[in-house]
């Protein structure tokens, strides 16, 4: 077998100009193929994400005619109709602030129709970050989580989103439906147009860029196709996606 | 997985009687290489994107030790720990050392066919820990007590009906139940193996080293939650999965996952970059990636082998290869079947360990040419033949047939001789089973002879030509 320490020999302790100078040449750019998959220009963004994300299995709200409120209100009580009993939800912070047009249509349908948890009401968590957080059990016996999403790319419907403080990682993994908060600015075309647009988001610390610690991409709802090749939704995240779209508004943060 | 390579010819030979076997393994090749084709149609430029691929990965692994420094640095920098194992006791050892110091005792695990290499669950469990895998195909296996069949789709060797009278014994399933009850009935089973876990162990599919982060792609939720939930997170990583730009990711994930399963993209793609930050309420707080050797620094050193190391483990090849389609998975005797199984399972375990594997092919080339990083995969099953024969792997009875074979082809006038003496020999054996004696037999069983119809090309070339020649 191998000797000891060859590994870490083979990697070396190479000198900082070395190594810079290695890496320079391997980061020079080589530009990739463009393929036809990427939207072209003037492509609607926001039709082709829909089309994406339902064709993997999402839903799509639509918010532009009817305004947010006509949309998610009826939503919310049918989802609670269906279970019999209030919705149980967890909430990403960003979207409680007084500006929040989602915080307003969740105080107006709240009475038996929501479920009071503690990460329904703003607050702080662990090292008095503003927030609320949700514990690990609470989002496990979530109905729904909602979040706002951090990007969005419409060539292959993919939601991008980072962990903040406050934001719990499982807030769009442990509850069996996921709502998305998806406004239209956050969209962005293709792939490739995405690390642009994550070099231009801040990191989440001073010492960390865009990068961070972590993100995830969800392309609809969880799936498997581990018995025979049968495809199976929700087997461990979310068996149901849905994707709130915000046609112009932003709601602040 | 222990290292059954020896045993191929019998185990191969068993799989072609299994029908079901074969059955299930025509539908499942034919499912995957649907769902890829049409994928890859979606994309004209698909070739000009293999070419990027194969590029970018030759970049990648030419530059090996400048981009595992570079991942080492970056991953630190972000807090989290890189290691490097030697091989698969190093390995396994590094991760007993991380569960000890935890005092962990529950593990979840998602796909990763490096744990398989090094035996990580056999290794974990000797030791008094519990190991639950929990990806569904993974965890189907692990309750039958078998071992993965492909790389992608652990339990694809097994029916519904198979899969639905494990469940009934193990979770209490209705012995016929459907495949979305059983599905149910595993999510619950494991999600609260999850949430009990101290401990999370994962695969990783690239491992990006200008901005030190570690890419899983996956589908069904479970990575992302082995990754979560736990407090702490170790990833076992082929030292080749290192990725120097951040920019190849677009590209190779196009390919990765068109090629794997006919996909845009997995359904989850995490970027993991060290452990939780400040403030948040989630997240693994240690996070570990252990870098594997496991002769792949040895593959590295062979220039007539390097390219191997290329591989993103999509499966596409063993989807395409008539020889996979016949036998499946488990008849290659090691962790990674079909055609680059038969190219790296011999490199890893010992070339005269698993001499037959580079024979275990048609050289047909389809695998060459839906590898997405165009790997030239027969090309390493011939220079795997030409090194068994170097190192001595062959038996001399062997070396006698071809030796003779090449005196024949050498001299016109043996050739004819031997052609003339042959035709009747043939005709024979057509008719009598030789089955006792011994390789002839061997090579008579399972091949049904064609028969030789009429005069040879050389008899009617002469007679065409007595009788005035030309047409």
């Amino acid at each position: 077998m191998t000797a000891r320490g060859r590994l870490l020999s083979f990697v070396g302790d190479v000198d900082t100009t070395t190594q810079q100078a290695a890496e320079g040449r391997l980061l020079e750019v080589h530009p990739s193929p463009w393929v036809a998959s990427r939207p072209a220009a003037g492509e609607d963004l926001a039709e082709r994400f829909r089309r994406e994300l339902e064709a993997l299995g999402g839903e799509w709200l639509d918010t532009a005619e009817l305004g947010i409120e006509a949309v998610l209100a009826p939503w919310l009580r049918s989802l609670a109709e269906g279970l019999g009993r209030p919705l149980r939800v967890v909430v990403d912070p960003q979207l409680l602030t007084a500006s929040s047009p989602v915080f307003d249509v969740l105080k107006s349908v709240a009475a038996g129709v929501l479920a009071v948890l503690p990460a329904v009401v703003p607050g702080t968590c662990g090292d008095g970050v503003p927030g609320t957080c949700a514990t690990t059990a609470e989002l496990a016996a979530a109905d729904l989580g909602i979040s706002l999403v951090d990007l969005a790319i419409a060539e292959t419907g993919t939601l991008v989103e980072r962990p903040r403080p406050g934001r719990p990682r499982a807030l769009s993994l442990l509850p069996p439906h996921h709502l998305a908060v998806l406004p239209r600015c956050r969209l962005v075309a293709g792939l490739e147009d995405l690390f642009d647009h994550i070099d231009a988001l801040e990191g989440d610390s001073e010492a960390d860029d865009a990068f961070g610690a972590y993100f995830t991409w969800i392309s609809g709802p969880s799936r498997t196709a581990d018995i025979e090749k049968v495809l199976t939704v929700g087997v461990h995240g979310p068996g149901r996606l849905t994707v709130l779209w915000l046609d112009d508004a932003l709601p602040a943060s | 997985m222990d290292i059954n390579t020896r045993d191929f010819p019998a185990r191969a030979r068993q799989a072609l009687g299994d029908g079901a076997l074969r059955r299930a393994l025509a539908t499942s090749n034919k499912s995957f290489r649907h769902s890829r084709d049409q994928a890859v149609a979606e994309i004209p430029e698909w070739q000009a994107l293999r070419t990027y691929g194969q590029q970018a990965k030759k970049r990648a692994v030419d530059a090996l030790p400048t981009a595992l420094n570079a991942f080492r640095d970056r991953f630190t920098a972000r807090g989290g720990q890189v290691h490097f194992a030697e091989d698969a006791a190093d390995a396994c050892a590094r991760v007993r050392a991380i569960l000890e110091r935890h005092g962990a005792r529950r593990i979840v695990k998602s796909k990763s066919m490096v744990t398989e290499e090094v035996r990580l669950n056999q290794d974990l469990e000797n030791h008094g820990y519990e190991v639950i895998e929990s990806d569904l195909g993974e965890y189907i296996v692990q309750l039958a007590e078998e071992a993965p069949s492909h790389i992608l789709a652990p339990a694809i060797h097994k029916s519904r009906q198979d899969i639905a009278e494990l469940l009934h014994r193990h979770l209490g399933t209705a012995p016929d139940a459907d495949i979305p009850t059983m599905t149910r009935a595993a999510r619950v089973a494991l999600r609260q193996r999850f949430l009990d876990a101290d401990v999370g162990i994962s695969g990783g599919n690239f491992a990006v080293a200008e901005t030190g982060t570690l890419v899983i792609v996956e589908n069904e939720g479970n990575a992302r939650l082995t990754t979560t939930l736990p407090k702490v997170h170790i990833a076992l990583v082929g030292i080749e999965k290192v990725l120097p730009r951040r920019r190849d990711l677009a590209p190779l994930l196009r390919l990765l996952c068109r090629s794997a399963t006919g996909q845009q993209l997995g359904s989850y793609i995490s970027f993991i970059g060290g452990p939780r930050r400040s403030g948040e309420s989630d997240g693994p707080e240690e996070v570990h990636v252990i870098l594997l050797d496991g002769g792949r620094l040895d593959l590295w050193h062979d220039p007539k082998g390097r390219e191997a190391l290329h591989c993103i483990r999509c499966g596409a090849c063993l989807n395409v290869c008539p020889v996979y389609e016949r036998i499946g998975g488990h008849a290659y005797g090691w962790v990674y079947p079909g055609p680059i199984g038969s190219v790296i399972t011999p490199r890893f375990v010992g070339l005269g360990e698993a001499k037959d594997l580079a024979h275990a092919s048609s050289l047909c080339g389809r695998c060459d040419e839906v590898c997405p990083v165009k790997i030239p995969l027969h090309k390493l099953l011939l220079e795997n033949r030409a090194q068994s024969v170097e190192q001595g792997h062959v038996d001399a009875g062997a070396g006698l047939v071809v030796g003779g074979f090449a005196r024949l082809v050498g001299s016109p006038k043996l050739w004819r001789w031997a052609l003339a003496l042959a035709r009747p020999l043939y005709r024979l054996l057509r008719r009598t089973p030789v089955t006792r004696w011994g390789a002839l037999g061997a090579w008579q069983a399972g091949r049904t002879l064609p028969s030789l119809e009429g005069p040879s090309f050389r008899q009617r070339w002469r007679r065409r030509h007595a009788r005035g020649g030309g047409r």
